[in-house]
């Protein structure tokens, strides 16, 4: 198996892992740290970036798990209210906006908090801006794998293993690189009923914006305690 | 060491802390900055701006009696005090205080469910329970009650009703202050009260009667500052044997008057639970150039060239679902009932047979219906909204990112208000330099006798600029609302003032009102400073 830096020359590591038919980057190679991967990774699978995103960290042995068409409400339910009322333990996703907001209000209750968010946003000469908020070491070891020319949802995943929460060292810096795939547009059908956060350009029929941007991010534990719900 | 409140000694304030930690316990007491930015709005339009809203520290009570020594300390020392449930209300304020320096009092520790009464459909519950909570509580008993859940359901059912938070089902149900019954409140010197049947020594009947004897009080702890909630009964909903929802289209622009006639009638009788309107035309826009440019053009599209391209295209101008729950044979003769009433009123009216739904669901149907309804129409509590808020087109360039921040202004429940907000709130969007779905805007129904033109204006965290243009837009349409009568029920923090003073009949006589008995049962002016608008006397004179 290539080393990282033989990976930055060749940008050929792939594990024989796969998962949603994707063969998976091998993110221990491209720097992740031994032992620091996330313990639950969500990705919304209607998205070849957080497909991708969730393969690479399932590779590295994280359990992987689809929002609903989006919606955290049974994944936070059935499973990470019950994860974080035994033990506030470390996880990642690749969303929406969305979903990452109410796990970073949620995780506060929980002694967690979140550590590193990357907003993708498209720009308009066809690019994608990258601004991460994290760790300084998490930015520099960004801008050297895109630099090298690793897909962005591969370096996220790289990015998650190797994030801790430490408020002290935040940084924000926005990367550039070019889009994956085309996302996505419209696809899903639109309620009939228009909610107040219904935004809108969906009232006037544009389609629920899944060409909107996306968001990578590492909710990990904290140090202090707080008013937890348990 | 945080930062002490305004006017309060560092020596003070430290004094403070250490007699809340000997009172709750050092670990619920949240001094550090990392615990004390957990109470940051996640969605603040001030945003790392020096007007942010910040606590100064926290603290977590888990009894009654620990709330009341709180307050004592907070009295002795001066100290502002914020009060949460769980801080979810977001758009509205979250976890964060409307003056900053305020010590929040966190609430979710305070998370019992002190009682389900399914036969006499009630229940008394806790600041820190939350809608998931309730819900869980009920389904696992397999109860027959419902309870009427917002939109999230992930915050508290005592905090909700005392935003003057709102649900989705029945009326008398889904205005969740309306539907409580009977609360215990510590006051701001610490003496614990009860209100309605609850106030008895030994009550029988605490959320089976609201009003007791004497004054009804229990209007002054929602959305004010005259005490700490501590317990709140409810009024749930009987299971219904089965759901049942029918849309109804009208053709013509104009058709919306009659309309929103019939439905007021229904829903006034009782035959119908929320109804939600929308314009399947204005839905239109995206796909149709001509229609977009009918809109765009100067002055505005009349109502006749509205309808004729509607006809063109064969589409209908309004619709409204409309939701039954009862008996299966009954909601289905009032369905009937519906279409006859309506068809025989509105030519052109057209139906559509929805959802039916009977109760309890099986299993199979459980895992159907999450992927197929709004589960808060029948119940369910879920935060499935936050999917849809996401996303930032070029049509919809300032979405996401930060959340978003409401203006909800109270309109008649008539069709001609819809129209008329609709061209004045048009005109003030665009004077803000925001986009308006104008024309095709259609009404919340949550509280059930009047319209809430809601809209939502985007908050970043990123840049800076795009709050400070929705603050400015809010504070512009809210004034050109209240020009015509039209004041929001809700307001974001920083808004508060601007909404409060528009309720100015007879020189603001009920802020002054409100004002007397503040200083009268909080001279300190310890409790929630500026929530509902109302400031303590020292504080009176930075009302914006």
């Amino acid at each position: 198996m290539p080393n990282r830096r033989e990976f930055l020359h060749t940008g050929a590591v792939m594990s024989a892992l796969a998962i949603n038919g994707l063969r998976a980057p091998d993110v221990a190679a491209l720097g992740a740290a031994p032992g620091r991967a996330p313990r639950v990774t969500i990705y919304d699978n209607r998205y070849a970036e957080g497909r991708r995103f969730a393969a690479a960290l399932t590779a590295a042995g994280t359990t992987a798990h689809a929002l609903d068409c989006g919606d955290i409400t049974r994944l936070y339910n059935e499973r990470l209210d019950a994860l974080w009322r035994g033990e506030p333990v470390t996880i990642a996703g690749l969303t929406q906006f969305g979903p990452m907001l109410v796990l970073e209000q949620l995780a506060g209750e929980r002694r967690l908090r979140l550590a590193l968010r990357v907003e993708h946003r498209a720009t308009n000469d066809g690019r994608l801006a990258h601004v991460i908020t994290g760790p300084r070491a998490a930015i520099e070891s960004a801008d050297e794998l895109c630099s090298a020319g690793v897909d962005w949802p591969t370096v996220m995943a790289v990015l998650a293993c190797q994030t801790v929460a430490d408020p002290s060292r935040l940084a924000t810096a926005t990367l550039f690189t070019t889009a994956l795939s085309s996302t996505p547009t419209a696809v899903q059908e639109v309620a009939s009923f228009i909610h107040y956060y219904t935004p809108q350009a969906v009232q006037q029929g544009y389609g629920v914006a899944l060409d909107g941007p996306l968001y990578s991010w590492v909710i990990a534990p904290r140090g202090a305690n707080h008013a937890a719900t348990t | 060491m945080p930062r002490p409140p305004e006017g309060v000694s560092v020596g003070e304030f430290a004094t403070a802390l250490r007699k809340l930690e000997a009172a709750v316990g050092e670990q619920w007491v949240f001094k550090s900055d990392e615990d004390v930015a957990l109470y940051r709005d996640a969605y603040s339009p001030e945003r790392d701006e020096p007007t942010e809203r910040l606590a100064s520290a926290a603290v977590a009570p888990i009894s009654v009696e620990q709330v009341q020594q709180v307050v004592r300390i907070a009295n002795e020392h001066k100290i502002p005090l914020y009060p949460i449930s769980t801080g979810k209300n977001l758009g509205y304020g979250g976890s964060a205080p409307i003056l900053s320096g305020s010590v929040v009092v966190d609430l979710k520790r305070m998370n019992r469910i002190l009682s389900v009464d399914a036969g006499r459909c009630q229940a008394v519950v806790e600041p820190g329970v939350s809608y998931f909570d309730l819900y869980r509580h009920i389904e696992e008993r397999n109860l027959e009650v419902w309870i009427d859940t917002p939109d999230p359901g992930w915050g508290s059912v005592v905090g909700n009703a005392l935003d003057h938070g709102v649900g989705y089902t029945y009326g008398q149900y889904r205005d969740h202050f309306g539907s409580h019954c009977g609360m215990e409140v510590v006051l701001p010197n610490g003496e614990l009260m009860r209100t309605g049947m609850a106030a008895l020594a030994n009550d029988a009947s605490w959320a089976d009667y609201k009003y007791g004897f004497g004054p009804y009080v229990a209007g002054l702890f929602g959305q004010a500052n005259f005490g700490i909630v501590t317990k709140m009964g409810f009024w749930l909903l009987p299971r219904p044997e089965a759901y049942r929802r029918g849309t109804v289209s009208v053709p013509k622009r104009r058709d919306i008057v009659k309309l929103v006639e019939h439905v007021n009638y229904l829903e006034n009788l009782g035959l119908i639970g929320m109804p939600g309107f929308r314009s399947p035309l204005g839905f239109a826009q995206a796909r149709e150039p001509e229609l977009r440019a009918l809109v765009a053009k100067p002055g505005g599209p009349s109502d006749e060239e509205l309808d004729r391209f509607a006809e063109s295209k064969g589409l209908q101008s309004w619709s409204v679902e409309l939701q039954f729950y009862g008996p299966e044979k009954t909601i289905a003769g009032s369905w009937d009932y519906v279409q006859k009433r309506i068809g025989a009123s509105i030519p052109g009216a057209r139906f559509e047979e929805g959802a039916v739904y009977r109760f309890p669901l099986t299993a199979q149907q459980q895992a159907e219906v999450q992927r197929v309804h709004r589960l808060v129409d029948i119940g369910i509590p879920n935060m499935s909204i936050f999917a849809i808020a996401g996303g930032r087109t070029p049509q919809n360039p300032d979405s996401a990112d930060g959340g978003q921040f409401y203006f909800a202004p109270m309109i008649p429940r008539t069709g001609e208000a819809i129209l008329e907000a609709n061209r004045v709130l048009g005109q003030a969007y665009r004077d803000a330099g925001l986009p308006y779905n104008q024309y095709f805007s259609a009404p919340a129904c949550w509280h059930y006798r009047a319209f809430i033109m809601i809209t939502s204006l985007p908050v970043s965290r990123l840049d800076p600029e795009i709050n400070r243009r929705s603050r400015a837009a809010f504070q512009a349409i809210a004034k050109v609302a209240a020009e015509h009568g039209w004041g929001e029920y809700r307001s974001p923090p920083f808004g508060v003032d601007l909404v409060a003073g528009a309720y100015s009949f007879n020189d603001h006589a009920l802020r002054r009102f409100c004002e007397t008995l503040k200083d009268a049962v909080d001279p300190n002016g310890i409790i929630a400073a500026g929530r509902g608008g109302i400031w303590p006397r020292h504080l009176r004179g930075s009302r914006a």
